[in-house]
């Protein structure tokens, strides 16, 4: 009775599994296109699914703490994982999309047509060309000169780095020219300890056996 | 896979034999903590998580009855690697329990790495709250150890996190606080101008066009090149465009400047949600005309 009631939740388990998988794939198709209103609903078929697959995980879970074998742990466990990898999956994607709809969202077109401004405004001299151009080239020179001072920066870090990882090389050297002493040391303390041990239980044992000889000779 | 499994339980049978002895010679709980180690290594070959992380709860047990506390951090730390196979929730826990002891020991640095575990855990279950929390204590034991540059970062995911849980005026200081600390840093000064381009975000979905102005005004004064930079024409613009009430500016705004450098989620996120205040704005105001 109670391994068929198992298999019962277990079968549930795997069906919601493999048709989380299918919704999955699907949802993950819609996220790589563009998307059409239709996302939501597989989101909340998707949610729906995971939340009826943690309920199967849960009577599972009591299955198993009420006393169930080695091998039914094992099981519960490569379902959890599934559970938070499907879990992981789904809120991974669904960020994206979310992202996605945002950004397109966000930079919308206006409603009305911008073509009909364009062409009232008169076309650019060349002299007002020119001076956009060099403002663009100033602009790139003031760039190039931030991300030259940047790499000035860095350079002057890592060499204060390499003059740190000197002295740590040193330091290390002399540790490293150290630690055969520092082992010899710790085996003595492990063999140390352990003679200490064996000579506590030989006095112990001793002074039982002693005490047992007086008793018996009284 | 059967094999790895049997001599596992195997270690953890006779750790608990251990236990249950007397422990006349040589301390029992360190003995069982060396079994249950060797029967946690195998439970992870066998690929149980469930059983490993028990088994290294067991160890962080016997390692605080033996007052060893930094080995009972780490073992509640590999309790937690085996949890995160399959339960967030219970990974979290265990790496505070680790935190806690940590702090007891006064390692603060390992304390602080695994409250931003910690954290990490709560972002990636979206439970901002708690993450906030966590990353919290993070950034004050980094601060407390001397690290400045993890203490900023931190300090950053926080106010990144304030900003969507809507408390603005929080997440605006905590921006402004990172730009002030790292003007002065040779490597993080670059980084400035973006961090106060987030501040400035933050201030435009509260809607005060005032404040707004008021902090272009003061970021000018924390960092002088502020000014020149693309990052304080978008602002500029966006608060002009906030002030004017019009939506096609303010997009065209956005739009020149995402053509430049793409907008992150985050900031995205919360520029369409100033955005669509603008509209309610407007919105309401044609319908009052």
């Amino acid at each position: 009775m109670e391994a068929s009631s198992w298999d019962a939740v277990r079968k549930q388990a795997r069906r919601l599994e493999a048709q989380l998988d299918d919704q999955m794939i699907a949802y993950r198709k819609l996220v790589s296109m563009k998307s059409d209103g239709s996302e939501d609903n597989i989101e909340s078929d998707i949610e729906r699914s995971l939340k009826q697959l943690q309920q199967v995980n849960s009577q599972m879970q009591t299955w198993v703490s009420s006393g169930g074998s080695e091998v039914l742990s094992h099981t519960l466990t490569r379902h959890m994982e599934i559970l938070q990898d499907l879990t992981q999956e789904f809120y991974r994607l669904r960020s994206s999309l979310r992202a996605k709809q945002q950004h397109t969202s966000l930079l919308d077109l206006r409603d009305f047509d911008r073509a009909k401004f364009d062409v009232e405004e008169p076309s650019d001299s060349a002299d007002q060309v020119l001076l956009r151009e060099q403002a663009a080239i100033g602009r790139s020179t003031g760039q190039m000169d931030n991300v030259i001072s940047q790499a000035q920066a860095t350079l002057g870090s890592l060499m204060t780095q390499r003059s740190t990882f000197g002295g740590i090389t040193t330091k290390i050297s002399n540790v490293s020219s150290q630690l055969p002493t520092i082992n010899h040391v710790l085996s003595s303390i492990r063999r140390k300890k352990s003679m200490d041990t064996i000579i506590l239980s030989l006095v112990a044992s001793v002074c039982t056996f002693l005490i047992f000889i007086y008793w018996l000779s009284k | 896979m059967g094999d790895h499994e049997g001599h596992g339980v195997d270690f953890e049978k006779k750790a608990d034999q251990k236990l249950s002895g007397w422990g006349l010679f040589g301390n029992k709980y360190e003995e069982a903590a060396d079994l249950l180690d060797r029967a946690g290594s195998f439970f992870k070959l066998a690929k149980n998580w469930s059983r490993a992380a028990a088994v290294y709860k067991k160890i962080a047990d016997c390692h605080l009855q033996g007052d060893n506390k930094h080995d009972a951090a780490s073992a509640y730390v590999e309790a937690a690697n085996c949890y995160k196979k399959f339960s967030l929730q219970d990974a979290a826990q265990a790496l505070n329990s680790a935190v806690n002891l940590f702090q007891e020991i006064s390692r603060l640095n390992m304390a602080a790495r695994y409250s931003k575990d910690i954290g990490e855990i709560y972002l990636q279950e979206q439970d901002l709250e708690n993450a906030a929390v966590y990353l919290n204590r993070a950034a004050d034991l980094f601060d407390s150890e001397g690290q400045s540059s993890q203490a900023n970062s931190m300090t950053q995911k926080i106010a990144e996190i304030y900003a969507q849980l809507e408390k603005y005026q929080k997440a605006t200081e905590l921006f402004e606080e990172i730009a002030r600390k790292s003007i002065n840093n040779n490597l993080l000064k670059y980084g400035v101008r973006g961090t106060l381009l987030n501040a400035g975000i933050c201030q435009l979905c509260r809607g005060d066009v005032v404040a707004i102005n008021n902090s272009l005004e003061r970021y000018q004064d924390i960092d002088p090149t502020f000014s020149g930079t693309r990052e304080y024409k978008l602002l500029a613009d966006l608060a002009a465009s906030t002030d004017e009430g019009d939506v096609g500016k303010f997009t065209d705004a956005v739009k020149e400047f995402d053509s430049m450098t793409r907008l992150d989620p985050w900031k995205t996120t919360l520029l369409l949600k100033a955005k669509n205040e603008l509209k309610k704005k407007e919105e309401d105001e044609d319908d009052l005309t």
